[in-house]
């Protein structure tokens, strides 16, 4: 087992009244898993995908990766955990403008001190594998919405991830462009990657291997019709 | 890593074109101005202070009581050189410089050439010892040791020898007294301009029994004292009574006719005391002083201004950060999401703040190589690029760089590293709010500055047109002052008469002295029944038409005129002097003087009487009261005066100057003749307030642009920011005008605040600063109003160019980008 939420609760308190973003939560996951989780907007998604991506915290509720206890442990270590075992995808894309293709998937790797040389041989290599090598010096703006995507997810898997986390990752892409990027989703999860994604579209979650659905913060069996 | 950083921090830079440009164009103008402050205040610390000794050598100067008013003066009796070496252990010798001869000039013959040679002193042997200098040529030994024995510097040498190294045992013709040749004995180095006193040659006052007569009351001598080493200089200074009574009690009883102690009990008296050499520059503002010093308060000014300056830059700097902090907060939440600590973010933009602020200094020398030249020519001093390759002008760089590089990039580095990477990452995120307090309060802080630098510069400017409008009681326009003409000796009424034929010339009159002038002599009055209590004032000697040359009005009686041969013993009075002798009808009233040259050149007492009286005018400058004044006729003497006054009439003042100077060389054909213009003379009187107008103008420019460069860069910044909401607006019918007013209104404010802020503290310094007048004007409220304005007016324009533009825009392009 990857990682296990139990009884997880986050709030808000919005004028004296207790908002509740997700509510008495459950999930486990296991490695190799490609989990789809649906759901209308506002359901707690990209709620639920940062709590489990360390980049949020919760108010109630048990969390544990690889079998520690995450609800437990000081901040440096929460870090460190999400800068080696996680990966992002998000919707917008989130590339920094200013640096071109090539740097932008670096960029995780320099967080993590990895060595220049290895660096050179890491980002070659998926620029291969995408194949994107012609395009590594292009800046963010000079590229489809499609091949930006496709950047993010390199980015996403250069540090090596245990899980990626993807919040509607074709939220912005034509139907081609978001049918190449879950056809690139298969063949990584066929490879052994554990992925979570975040998605309105039935057909993209029918790529999962398990399709889950949220709604107002809480699983529910029976979808939005 | 760092490459990285350095990376981004320059596409960032090459992306922003505009913001970069702003920010790093005001930092570097900033930065240029504070080097050249500093050089400038470096320069003027350095004076004198570089000497070997001196912290051991010191200036002696009095402070002079008189009944009514006090003087202090460089100078002191010559005696005193000698009887304090003698008397005081501390001191180790003393050395006495003359300034005679007008200001240093005098013309000297070598061979058939005759020179007008500027800068001639006279010294005592062993002002080589005391005053380390460099000879270039001559022999060992004291230069200046034999009688008629002149030292040259070098650019004087060549001038009149044409090689330095032939100088020495050459002879010069001095055309004075009785033109007693004098032997060059030495060539030094030129005088360095950084020193109190300058001089390009030296003559020996030794075996000349003038400066050996015994004399201690009478101002003549720089007297420079060496201690030694370690000595006390309050001990001679404590010294000083005891020495005055010792010495000076005979000379007082024969020159003011009472015992020492009577003259003290009338108000009289002699403070001795000692300036460091090191301070005389910078501080010491006494009469008779070789040249105008330098002024420490004019440092503070250029110090506080530098770092107002570069205050200003450093704030635009911090304001266009943070500012732009939303731009980069996508960026800080994709790192902070991808594994960056925050230390790693800080170290990031302050990497690039570094980077900025290096390009600006880079910039800044550029900038400073364009503003050498117009700050020489405001301060006088001789900078170049060359100033800046001094370890201390490096250094300065180095710092410059640093300092405003982290002051610059701290504050955006903490607030940018600080953001929540899901708030932004969610688009949630407000980071215009960020900062926006700080924001304002910076641009209030530089528009206060800049107002207040506004409000000085007009407040000069209308003080100088004060000074030299002011109705100050005589006529000073198209009059030229002839010199010299006491060298027409009894042809003095022939050449004042061919004068007054020629066309275009209105009045001629000779005297001692003109308005502007340092040239009155002081004079001590008293009525017969109150002998003993005498005014004090100045004195002047005028020939008959003085009064009409100058337009003086006469409040009662009647001018010298030569048809009253009784006038060579009588006086005219300003309404001043009248006032203190206590006349309420002066005419016909009896007056005696101490002053021996106004009585019988056998010592017994002329009694004068008063024959009129003028209306008070500035006969001294607007920054001097004005004291009682005698006229004395100058018929005595035949009116053989160093002046000659010609009023001339309006627009014919080139053809006269021509034909003057034609019965000038008929009558003193061996000499060029000099003149100064009357109205020039007086402006004269005010060269470091007329300093004062140019730097606070080129200051307040400066420190205004800066501002506006900031708050040009701020308002396109935030009008861009909104450019969402002005396109909701506009498709819901708002017109361009309620847009723009809309996007000013708020900088309008700040710049109001500003204002408010500015003027108690502008009206607090420009009061303090006018008290240095005696004549001066009210800091009256308009001059506030039109600051306020002129701030005012220049925030709104930098501003509504930018608010106009995206008024204008069309609605549809601006939301489409959402
Ligand atoms: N920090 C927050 N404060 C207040 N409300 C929040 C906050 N974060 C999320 N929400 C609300 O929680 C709900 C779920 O949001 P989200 O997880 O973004 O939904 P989804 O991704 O499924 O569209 C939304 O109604 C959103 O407005
Ligand atoms: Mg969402």
């Amino acid at each position: 087992m990857l990682l296990k939420l139990e009884n997880i609760y986050k709030w808000v308190n919005q004028g004296g009244n207790r908002t509740f973003l997700l509510k008495h939560l459950d999930l486990e996951i296991d490695e190799g898993e490609f989990v789809s989780v649906m759901g209308p907007s506002g359901s707690g998604k990209s709620t639920l995908l940062n709590v489990i991506g360390l980049l949020d915290g919760f108010d109630e509720g048990d969390y544990y990766f690889q079998g520690e206890a995450v609800h437990q442990m000081r901040d440096k270590e929460r870090a460190r955990l999400q800068k080696e075992h996680i990966g992002f995808i998000f919707q917008a894309y989130h590339l920094i403008d200013e640096l071109t293709v090539y740097e932008n998937i670096e960029t995780p790797l320099l967080y993590q001190k990895v060595k220049s040389s290895e660096r050179k041989a890491l980002v070659g290599d998926i620029l291969d594998r995408f194949n994107i090598v012609g395009k590594k010096d292009l800046f963010p703006s000079q590229l489809s919405g499609g091949q930006q995507q496709l950047v993010g997810v390199a980015r996403a898997l250069i540090s090596r991830p245990k899980i990626l986390l993807a919040d509607e990752p074709t939220g912005n892409l034509n139907s081609r462009q978001s049918r190449e990027i879950m056809e690139l989703f298969k063949e990584l999860n066929r490879e052994g990657m554990t992925i979570v994604q975040a998605t309105h579209s039935e057909f993209n979650a029918s790529y999962g291997t398990r399709i889950l659905h949220l709604l107002d913060g809480s699983w529910t069996d029976t979808p939005e019709l | 890593m760092l490459r990285n950083y350095f990376k981004i921090a320059w596409r960032n830079l090459l992306k922003h074109k505009a913001y970069s440009l702003i920010n790093i164009a005001g930092l570097a103008l900033g930065a240029a101005i504070c080097l050249l402050i500093v050089l400038f205040i470096q320069s003027e610390r350095s004076v004198d202070a570089w000497r070997p000794d001196a912290d051991n050598i010191y200036r002696m100067v009095v402070k002079r009581k008189y009944p009514t008013r006090e003087s202090s003066y460089s100078i002191i009796p010559q005696s005193y050189a000698e009887v304090v070496t003698e008397e005081l252990p501390e001191v180790e010798m003393a050395v006495r410089v003359f300034n005679f001869f007008n200001n240093g000039t005098l013309r000297i013959r070598q061979g058939d050439e005759r020179f007008e040679e500027t800068g001639v002193l006279l010294a005592d042997p062993g002002f080589f010892d005391l005053f380390k200098s460099r000879r270039l040529f001559g022999d060992d030994g004291d230069p200046l040791e034999g009688p008629n024995s002149i030292v040259l510097s070098e650019r004087t040498a060549r001038k009149y020898f044409g090689d330095p190294a032939k100088a020495v045992g050459q002879m010069l013709i001095p055309e004075i007294n009785n033109e007693q040749p004098l032997q060059v004995t030495a060539v030094y180095e030129d005088w360095p301009e950084a020193s109190h006193f300058t001089f390009n040659a030296l003559i020996s006052t030794a075996g000349n029994e003038n400066f050996d007569q015994e004399n201690f009351v009478g101002f003549s001598a720089h007297t420079y004292f060496r201690l030694h080493q370690g000595a006390n200089p309050e001990k001679v200074e404590a010294a000083m009574p005891g020495i005055i009574r010792k010495y000076a009690a005979g000379n007082i009883q024969r020159s003011f006719f009472m015992p020492i102690d009577d003259f003290m009990a009338a108000g009289n008296g002699y403070t001795y005391y000692l300036q460091p050499l090191k301070d005389i520059y910078l501080t010491s503002h006494l009469e008779n002083e070789f040249r105008v010093n330098g002024s420490e308060t004019t440092l503070y000014i250029f110090g506080l201004v530098a770092a107002f300056i570069l205050f200003i830059a450093c704030v635009n700097f911090i304001n266009l950060a943070t500012a732009r902090s939303s731009e980069r907060a996508k960026e800080v939440g994709i790192r902070k999401t991808f594994g960056s600590v925050r230390k790693a973010l800080i170290a990031q933009f302050i990497a690039e703040s570094f980077l900025m602020s290096l390009m600006a200094m880079a910039v800044a020398i550029g900038f400073f190589a364009l503003l050498v030249p117009v700050f020489n020519d405001i301060s006088g001093k001789d900078f170049s690029m060359a100033s800046l390759l001094t370890p201390g002008a490096l250094l300065l760089l180095v710092l410059f760089t640093c300092i405003t590089g982290s002051l610059a990039g701290v504050y955006p580095a903490f607030v940018l590293s600080r953001f929540n990477p899901i708030q932004v990452l969610r688009g949630k995120f407000h980071s215009g709010s960020q900062g926006r307090n700080l924001r304002s309060g910076l641009v209030v802080l530089q528009f206060a500055i800049s107002v207040i630098l506004i409000i000085c510069t007009l407040i000069v400017n209308r003080q100088m047109n004060y000074m030299t409008s002011e109705r100050l009681g005589f006529n000073k326009e198209h009059t030229l002052i002839l010199e010299r003409t006491d060298l027409l000796g009894t042809d003095t009424r022939a050449f004042k008469n061919e004068l007054l034929a020629l066309q275009g010339v209105q009045q001629v009159s000779g005297a001692t002295a003109l308005p502007g002038q340092q040239n009155y002599f002081g004079v001590s009055w008293a009525t017969l029944d109150k002998r003993n209590e005498p005014i004090t004032g100045r004195g002047i000697i005028v020939d008959e038409y003085y009064g009409k040359a100058l337009d003086l009005e006469l409040v009662a009686g009647r001018f010298f005129s030569e048809d009253f041969p009784t006038d060579s013993l009588a006086v005219v009075i300003n309404q001043k002097a009248a006032a203190e002798l206590g006349l309420d009808d002066p005419i016909g009233q009896r007056l005696i003087t101490p002053d021996g040259f106004l009585n019988a050149p056998d010592g017994s007492e002329h009694t004068y009487h008063v024959i009129g009286v003028v209306r008070d005018y500035h006969y001294q400058s607007l920054h001097e009261p004005i004291t009682p004044l005698i006229f004395t006729s100058g018929a005595r003497f035949n009116n053989v005066m160093q002046l000659t006054a010609v009023r001339v009439a309006g627009g014919s003042m080139e053809q006269v100057l021509d034909q003057v100077r034609g019965v000038w060389s008929r009558f003193v054909p061996e000499k060029p003749l000099t003149f100064q213009f009357l109205d020039q003379t007086i402006a004269n009187q005010y060269d470091s307030e007329r300093t004062a107008r140019k730097v606070f103008t080129f200051f307040s420019l400066v420190t205004i642009f800066i501002a506006c460069i900031g708050l040009l860069g701020l308002a396109a910044y935030t009008t861009r920011q909104r450019v969402h909401e002005i396109g909701i607006r506009k498709v819901l019918g708002a017109s361009v005008g309620t847009i723009v007013m809309m996007l000013s209104r708020n900088f309008v404010k700040l710049v109001g605040i500003a204002t408010l802020i500015a003027l108690p503290v502008a009206w607090f310094f420009m009061d303090r600063w006018l008290q240095n007048f005696t004549y001066r004007i009210d800091s009256s409220w308009d001059l506030f109003v039109s600051a306020s304005g002129i701030a005012l007016a220049t925030a709104f324009l930098t501003i509504s160019f930018q608010a106009i533009r995206a008024a204008m825009q069309n609605p549809v392009k601006s939301l489409r980008t959402e």
